[in-house]
């Protein structure tokens, strides 16, 4: 990606900001530097928690809130990370063993087993998930509707896989136009309850089995392990990053949920960051401008004498 | 002559009788068993048969095929589970489609050069590879070694939800207030339950 065919970066005068997943490991650490500096040679370098470029962007769009409760909903898995004043609360961080990934496999095997053997096709699965799925806000309504006959059942659609000669790309038929007949021979899926149950892995991931809180109950679980005096600021600011956040009803499903188990005396405030997928780069961009920002590097120079131990020392992770 | 024989007398509904004489015909207990056909609602059976017949056969079926323990039923689980956590990165597959085959590809340069480039790379990475050859079990034992009151990657996951568990059919994916008795899924209707120990009770055909 670097190379001369698209950014033609030349690392030697360049200073990179390169992010890791919370409490990554000290070794990984370790050889992430040591490849940046040596390898790269790269000439100054920022190793930074994804989540602390987007608290960065959401202050710097409100300066007046003093705190943020970021859930970054990822690829591997979700974090759910309180900041008091722009600082994370490393007791209080929570990590949900869900992310992008389980879903997609999830969606895989269950049209693998219903319907047709896609186990071998997880880009098209994965534009299936991203194109037919949505939160449901209405859990138990909703599986009712999707049990319905032909004529109650809003919610079944097919989707037309793509054969990539005349179907480039897949997409999802209108609810007028699910009939579950192919009409010039493509391909389909028929997607019903499993359009709202894959994203539903998010809040009840003991679904299939993972023995853990969903988002919106680690959400309250992480404000409860935050000082008393800070829980108003933090339910008036959660922030939604990440790529699962752009399923549909995904911001209202949070709201509700929290609504529901937090105490009426805090206003709650769910904030969907603008292109939740690309937020935390827009934050890496915006911190690279700052005031601060020299001061958090460490240069070429300082790593070619102290080595890791300064890179321990200032970067937060 | 008199001729004694002991026997039970059974007293059904004339459909059962029916059944009952149907069993005996095609030997489905082993050998005949129906000692006199007595009328529409009383049939005279040899004794041996009392036990097979007086069970239902849903729970002689049970009683006959292997129930998994809480051991198998975990490791199933945990298979399962990690079947859901594999890599699955995946390429567009047709991003590089050929349409004329006279066409420079995008990752070609025209000079030939890459190719030294390529030789220096791959070298490289097997260095790092070498050297930093651990895996994630190992990782994960040095962390809670290296912070062990934490907080650390092992601390921060999750807790178990205090939400009651839902109970969602293996099969189609509704609710389901049903447990397969051999291998601990759920189910939803007799449909299901079928198409699962068609298919995945116990073997994983699908």
């Amino acid at each position: 990606m670097f190379g001369k065919d698209v950014f033609n970066v030349n690392h030697s005068n360049t200073t990179m900001i390169i992010t890791e997943p919370y409490f990554n490991f000290t070794s990984t650490q370790e050889a992430l530097s040591e490849i940046f500096f040596e390898e790269y040679d790269v000439d100054a370098l920022l190793r930074i928690n994804a989540g602390d470029l987007s608290v960065h962007k959401y202050h710097r769009d409100r300066p007046r809130e003093l705190c943020c409760l970021l859930v970054e909903c990822g690829f591997s898995y979700t974090h759910i990370v309180p900041y008091i004043q722009g600082k994370k609360q490393k007791d209080a961080i929570l990590r949900v063993d869900v992310g992008g990934k389980v879903l997609t496999n999830h969606l895989k095997e269950l049209i693998s087993y219903r319907q047709l053997n896609v186990m071998d096709e997880t880009y098209v699965i994965n534009q299936v998930k991203e194109d037919a799925c949505f939160v449901s806000l209405e859990f138990n309504a909703h599986m009712n509707i999707a049990r319905g006959g032909k004529k109650e059942n809003t919610i079944a659609r097919d989707y037309v896989l793509p054969d990539f000669t005349t179907i480039k790309r897949g997409y999802v038929r209108s609810l007028e136009e699910t009939t579950g007949k192919s009409a010039g021979g493509e391909q389909l899926v028929r997607l019903n309850n499993e359009r709202f149950s894959i994203p539903e892995l998010l809040f009840y991931p003991s679904d299939v089995g993972i023995q853990e809180m969903g988002i919106t109950e680690s959400i309250v679980h992480s404000i409860n392990k935050c000082p008393e005096e800070t829980r108003p600021h933090l339910y008036r600011n959660i922030l939604l990053t990440g790529g699962n956040c752009n399923f549909p009803g995904f911001k209202d499903r949070v709201y509700k949920d929290v609504r529901s188990m937090s105490p009426d005396e805090y206003d709650v405030n769910v904030t969907l960051a603008k292109n939740p997928s690309t937020y935390a780069w827009r934050g890496g961009a915006a911190m690279s401008r700052s005031a601060h920002f020299p001061e958090m590097l460490v240069t070429k120079r300082e790593w070619e004498e102290d080595g890791f131990t300064v890179c321990q020392e200032r970067f937060s992770v | 002559m008199v001729n004694v024989m002991k026997g039970i007398l059974i007293k059904c509904d004339p459909v059962m009788k029916q059944f009952l004489l149907h069993l005996d015909e095609t030997l489905k207990l082993g050998s005949k068993f129906v000692l006199v056909d007595l009328d529409d609602c009383h049939l005279f059976v040899q004794p041996e048969v009392y036990n097979s017949l007086k069970m239902s056969s849903r729970l002689k079926d049970a009683s006959t095929r292997r129930i998994l323990d809480e051991g198998a039923r975990r490791r199933r689980a945990r298979k399962a589970l990690e079947a859901l956590e594999q890599d699955n990165f995946h390429d567009d597959p047709h991003a590089n489609l050929v349409m004329s085959k006279k066409a420079p590809k995008f990752e070609e340069s025209l000079d030939g050069s890459r190719n030294k480039d390529r030789k220096r790379k791959t070298r490289s990475t097997e260095h790092f590879k070498q050297r930093f050859r651990k895996n994630f079990p190992i990782l994960l034992e040095e962390e809670q070694a290296l912070y062990p009151e934490g907080p650390n990657y092992l601390t921060i996951q999750a807790p178990p939800s205090q939400l009651p568990e839902r109970h969602i059919c293996a099969v189609c994916g509704f609710p389901a207030p049903y447990t397969c008795i051999p291998c601990g899924a759920r189910y939803c209707s007799t449909k299901c339950l079928s198409t699962h120990e068609d298919t995945r009770c116990l073997k994983w055909t699908a």
